[in-house]
């Protein structure tokens, strides 16, 4: 979905249709675990390519911004990481050296545009993604982070093809399914249902992503007239519109 | 909600608007395949235009004999048909063949010695024929030239294929001139055949003319009524009984003219006071009974029209006889019974007698003659049954009569037609247009009929793939899906980000219109090339010169 260059703060705006789906999913979300106070959410999917990186990377920029919640991202994915393309950042150091011990918790997590953002990206490209999992180190930073956020959203890797997700799984407090309309297939589905069956409990909701272009005609914002459709492409195609005066890592100018 | 859920036509529009290029890509890929088809298989069209005449008819006046024979179906099957099925038919298909010597050709005599080695009492020469006559069925067509025309005459297109120009211009060619040849040998049998038709009726008619013309007067002579010593009472021999009549009342009276002079006579010889002795005896009442019937019988044969003849001159001295027999016998009595009277008296009592006697005579002959006259005005006034019958009968002998006539005509048209096919002057069907070298190898109505049968099918594919793909998918199309198969509740569907790339890579995304535009580029660069490579022959004058001619 995204694309190198580009990344979600380009021409990101609340008025957009994807971010106003996106703040509704986090109500819902916030209202569904309020009571049982579950604040680190697990973000998968059956197989690749469907979407599951940029909704996380949405839910935890629409929590920061928006909702004003203190929201860290990790990027949990080794094989084929991409919330440090969608942020428009670099992957190092990121978790991969946490996991290692190369690198503190302070130095793999970092700051972004927005102030009440953080994210731990997925750190260079390990040799061998399987091997580079370490499930006690991972359960401690779970249990680190649970208590210095809001909310917590972490990427993992498909279910399907990879065990890590499953493990995971085990540390977190809910897992989010997410599939893509008109593409994934429904078997799989089951199948995903299946693997994470040790982990039921904790599948808080599944999201539909590419909802205009394969759900019914009453799922895409165009046929209400979304308002802010307009607008929005237009500050797409101007450029990005979140800013900070002063960026860690980058040598643009953003304002915040 | 249970049951079914309604039919929502914004959900379909939806539906076809995402799969539009799924949709498209059947249809162009038929038409494609339609236009290489027509590319590969090219073929020269060579057309000809020829008239066609009403068929020859008989005459109307015999159309009660023929127009039983005719199925009401022939005449209104329409011209076009008819030349199609004639074109089409194994006889004249086998000519065709047979002409340009389509049998003997090196690929069907290949072919038919293969096909012969598997089949069991069908010779070589059979197979390569039926072969040939396949071939060219399905090469030669028959169409209408613009509307149906309201004359006699209908424009008709045959139309020939070939695989060169040259080849479709000869076939073309051949098809119409045996066209013309067979239609002038069928115009000439059939026109003998109607010539030999009529004369076998004309005699058949003639003598059915002739009785009823005998029917008709036997019954105008019953009806009439008696007939008169075997004279037949007609208006003619009213006529003659009318003046037979008067010339008997002529006589008559010149004899009660002579009475009277003869009775004045008397009284000058025997005193005014005289009497005339009865002069009746059995011998003169015998003659006097012969001289009635002599007169009559005068009187009918002036009916018979007898006169001048030696009938009327016998008839007339057998009464002078009879006058003179009864004169004399009359004077016989007078003499035995005169008494006192003097020998002239005696003469002019028995002159007196005899002139009595005739009076009597003719007055039996004028009634005869009236009772004739009565009987022709009382046969005049018949009944109406019997003036139908009469009317009938005289319909009868008038229809054989125009019958006889029309076949006599119709025996001279054949005999005319028969001529004018010998010698060619006309013909039912006539080349307007000959054939000429197409410059084409694409007709249009091959293009039109194999371009619209694959949009047709291509069509139809479409549907068939567009409700395979949306009854058939098994992605993820709902949320409701999504719960049922996760068994949890759906948080929310996100949209596409618009200014992002669709999911999924290029190919994925766009394979629809991908091929469509490879099937597009393949085609027209096939066709291009082939186009290049097969150009049809240029027109030259030098080559409509010859067409022409």
């Amino acid at each position: 979905m995204a694309r190198a260059g580009r990344n979600l703060f380009t021409g990101f705006s609340l008025d957009a249709p994807y971010v106003t789906e996106t703040r509704r999913i986090l109500q819902t979300l916030g209202r569904r675990t309020q009571d049982s106070g579950q604040r680190v959410f697990m973000v998968t999917s059956a197989a690749r390519g469907e979407g599951k990186s940029t909704i996380c990377a949405l839910l935890s920029i629409v929590a920061a911004k928006a909702l004003g919640r203190n929201t860290l991202l990790i990027d949990a994915d080794l094989r084929r990481p991409t919330i440090h393309h969608l942020l428009g950042m670099s992957p190092r150091p990121g978790l991969f050296e946490f996991l290692e011990g190369r690198v503190s918790f302070d130095t793999a997590m970092r700051p972004t545009l927005l102030p009440k953002l953080s994210v731990i990206s997925s750190g260079a490209h390990p040799a061998r993604p399987g091997e580079a999992y370490r499930d006690e180190t991972f359960a401690a930073l779970v249990k680190r982070v649970r208590g210095a956020f809001d909310l917590v959203f972490i990427d993992s890797a498909p279910v399907v093809p990879v065990v890590e997700p499953l493990l995971m799984a085990e540390h977190v407090d809910g897992v989010i399914a997410v599939v893509m309309a008109g593409k994934t297939p429904v078997p799989l589905v089951r199948r995903m249902r299946d693997i994470l069956t040790p982990a039921a409990q904790k599948l808080v909701g599944v999201i539909v992503n590419n909802a205009s272009s394969q759900l019914p005609y009453y799922y895409d914002y165009r046929y209400y007239g979304y308002p802010g459709q307009e607008a929005h492409s237009r500050r797409a195609r101007q450029g990005p519109t979140i800013h900070s005066d002063s960026h860690p890592s980058g040598s643009r100018a953003y304002k915040l | 909600m249970n049951g079914s859920s309604p039919l929502d036509l914004r959900e379909i529009l939806w539906k076809v608007r995402h799969l539009l290029w799924v949709a498209l890509l059947p249809i162009v890929t038929a038409a494609c395949a339609g236009l290489l088809y027509l590319v590969i298989t090219r073929q020269y069209e060579a057309a000809a235009t020829v008239s066609v005449g009403e068929q020859t008819s008989v005459s109307p006046a015999l159309e009660p004999l023929v127009g039983d024979q005719r199925g009401p179906a022939e005449s209104s099957t329409p011209t076009v048909i008819q030349i199609d099925n004639r074109l089409h038919s194994r006889s004249f298909l086998t000519s065709i063949v047979n002409q340009l010597g389509l049998a003997h050709t090196r690929e069907i005599r290949l072919r038919a010695a293969e096909e012969a080695q598997h089949l069991e009492g069908v010779t070589t020469d059979e197979l390569a024929l039926r072969r040939a006559i396949s071939v060219v069925s399905r090469r030669i067509f028959a169409s209408p030239v613009g509307p149906p025309a309201r004359s006699s005459v209908t424009l008709v297109r045959i139309s020939a294929l070939g695989d060169d120009p040259a080849t479709a211009r000869q076939l073309a060619t051949t098809v119409v001139n045996t066209l013309v040849q067979e239609n002038a040998v069928t115009a000439r049998e059939q026109a003998r055949a109607r010539g030999a038709f009529s004369a076998d009726q004309i005699k058949i008619y003639e003598e059915k003319l002739r009785q009823s013309e005998n029917a008709l007067r036997q019954f105008e002579e019953s009806v009439i009524g008696s007939q008169l010593a075997d004279v037949p009472v007609n208006a003619q021999n009213a006529d003659l009984a009318r003046e037979t009549v008067r010339t008997t009342d002529e006589e008559m009276n010149q004899i009660r003219e002579r009475l009277r002079t003869e009775q004045l006579q008397l009284r000058g010889l025997a005193g005014v006071d005289a009497t005339i002795p009865n002069l009746e005896n059995g011998n003169t009442r015998a003659l006097e009974a012969r001289l009635k019937e002599l007169e009559v019988n005068l009187g009918v044969a002036d009916l018979r029209g007898a006169a001048g003849t030696g009938d009327i001159s016998a008839q007339k001295l057998r009464i002078g006889a009879t006058r003179q027999a009864l004169f004399a016998a009359y004077r016989d009595l007078a003499s035995a019974r005169g008494g006192l009277l003097s020998d002239d008296a005696r003469d002019l009592v028995a002159g007196i007698a005899l002139d009595r006697s005739e009076l009597r005579s003719l007055r039996e002959k004028k009634d005869r003659m009236n009772a004739y006259i009565q009987s022709y005005s009382r046969g005049m006034q018949r009944s109406p049954r019997d003036q139908m019958e009469e009317q009938r009968l005289k319909d009868e002998a008038q229809r054989n009569r125009d019958l006889l006539t029309a076949l006599q005509r119709e025996a001279t048209s054949s005999h005319l037609s028969e001529a004018i096919q010998e010698s060619q002057l006309g013909f039912q069907v006539e080349v307007v247009e000959p054939a000429l070298i197409p410059l084409t190898p694409y007709p249009t109505q091959r293009l039109i009929k194999i371009l619209s049968s694959a949009l047709l099918l291509g069509a139809f594919l479409s549907v068939i793939v567009v409700i395979g793909m949306v009854r058939y998918n098994a992605s993820l199309c709902s949320l409701e899906t999504a719960e049922e198969a996760l068994q949890v509740k759906a948080l929310g569907a996100i949209p596409r980000i618009e200014a992002w790339s669709p999911p999924g890579t290029f190919l994925s995304r766009n394979w629809a219109p991908v091929s469509l535009a490879i099937v597009i580029l393949a085609t027209a660069a096939f066709c291009v090339v082939n186009g290049s490579d097969h150009r049809g022959p240029v027109a030259t004058g030098h080559d409509a010169t010859t067409q022409q001619q």
